[in-house]
């Protein structure tokens, strides 16, 4: 849920990075840390195993000056992708102002994809939220390896919603696409604030002169 | 859905923790919400931003542990390190006062102030999640500004695969 601060002109935005478990999480996060320059990061937590596997979550705080007057601050989570983990992905999504699900493009991992999506609607709905409800986007991942799955399959696998989101390759590992998806997750996240509030206000202001 | 802090709720808050940090005679002290948002800080610090996630989300595992234990919630939590500690209490229900404190000071001041702190930050916690955007000083229209990246990327991350 975001959170405006008029005293300090600050809005929060929460990003969670989804998906099923070694399909790239982290490593969008390590890269998006190693590329934003420093006025605009803060530190990359790591909440891992000694086996490095995500544990409870990974943080990354970014911040940006693209809403007008204000600061915007953007938190990224990431959440654990095994599945004895499902109450630690729940808790980490509340809140979530926008989710980028990260699927992994081999074959062999096509299963895992749909039941992690499917575990996202599940945990959304634990919230009282939904989906369709809530911007979102798929980054297909590890598209450099070879036995990968064809974009339009995984489109019609996973991206069968009532409404079509935005697909997005990338290879998270050489840094390609990484930061699209994330600019183009943060635009859909503010769009929907904007459009949101501004709504209100309206409404707002249509009351008071009626 | 957004949760909103006008000017003078912002002022208000602030100097409570402002106050509590200087009653325990602590090293930092903030206000977070249960989402790792921070409301007010003092003194105002970069990693704050990372220690109120963390804060939440070690709240969140607390209250988990609570239920499994048939707690409704476990109030507060420390963690006592060798020269530094740190003090978190709920507040409210959906808030978290965190204390970061050294041993100039002692556990049971620390938790005197921060408890008395957040009984008073009860009522005007409650507050916030009743606003509405119509209040006069929030009544803003929020715009993009659409000549400025969300974040600069370097152009060797934008090569196309």
């Amino acid at each position: 849920m975001s959170f405006i601060n008029f005293d300090k002109r600050e809005i929060n935005f929460k990003i969670v990075y989804y998906g099923p478990p070694l399909c790239g999480k982290t490593t969008n996060l390590s890269h998006l840390h190693d590329v934003m320059p420093a006025t605009a990061k803060g530190n990359l937590t790591m909440l891992s195993t000694q086996q490095d596997r995500t544990l409870y979550f990974d943080f990354l705080p970014l911040q940006s000056s693209v809403i007008k007057g204000f600061l915007s601050r953007f938190q990224l989570y990431t959440v654990p992708g095994q599945p004895i983990y499902d109450r630690t992905r729940q808790i980490v999504l509340t809140g979530a102002d926008g989710v980028i699900f990260v699927a992994d493009s081999q074959w062999s991992k096509m299963s895992e994809n749909a039941e992690s999506l499917e575990n996202l609607k599940k945990n959304l709905i634990s919230h009282g939220r939904s989906l369709d409800a809530l911007p979102y986007l798929f980054q297909l991942n590890k598209r450099d390896l070879g036995d990968i799955a064809p974009v339009p399959y995984m489109d019609y696998l996973l991206n069968n919603g009532n409404l079509r989101a935005e697909c997005m390759e990338a290879v998270a590992v050489q840094g390609n696409g990484v930061s699209q998806c994330l600019n183009t997750i943060c635009k859909m996240v503010m769009a929907d604030f904007i459009e949101t509030h501004n709504m209100k206000l309206e409404v707002a202001e249509s009351a008071e002169t009626a | 859905m957004a949760e909103l802090l006008t000017v003078e709720q912002g002022r208000q808050l602030t100097q409570a923790v402002s106050d509590l940090l200087v009653q325990a005679e602590a090293s930092a002290a903030l206000l977070a919400d249960v989402g790792g948002n921070i409301i007010a800080q003092s003194p105002t610090r970069a990693e704050n931003e990372t220690i109120a996630a963390l804060a939440a989300g070690s709240f969140s595992a607390t209250r988990e542990l609570a239920a499994l234990s048939g707690e409704p919630s476990f109030h507060s939590i420390i963690h006592e390190g060798h020269g530094t500690s740190i003090y978190l209490q709920s507040v409210a229900e959906n808030y978290i006062l965190l204390v970061i404190f050294q041993k100039t000071t002692t556990t049971g001041l620390v938790k005197l102030y921060t408890q008395k702190t957040a009984r008073e930050l009860e009522s005007k916690l409650a507050g916030i999640s009743k606003q509405e955007f119509s209040d006069s000083e929030c009544a803003v229209a929020f715009e993009i500004d659409e000549s400025a990246a969300v974040f600069d990327t370097p152009t060797s991350d934008l090569k196309n695969i």
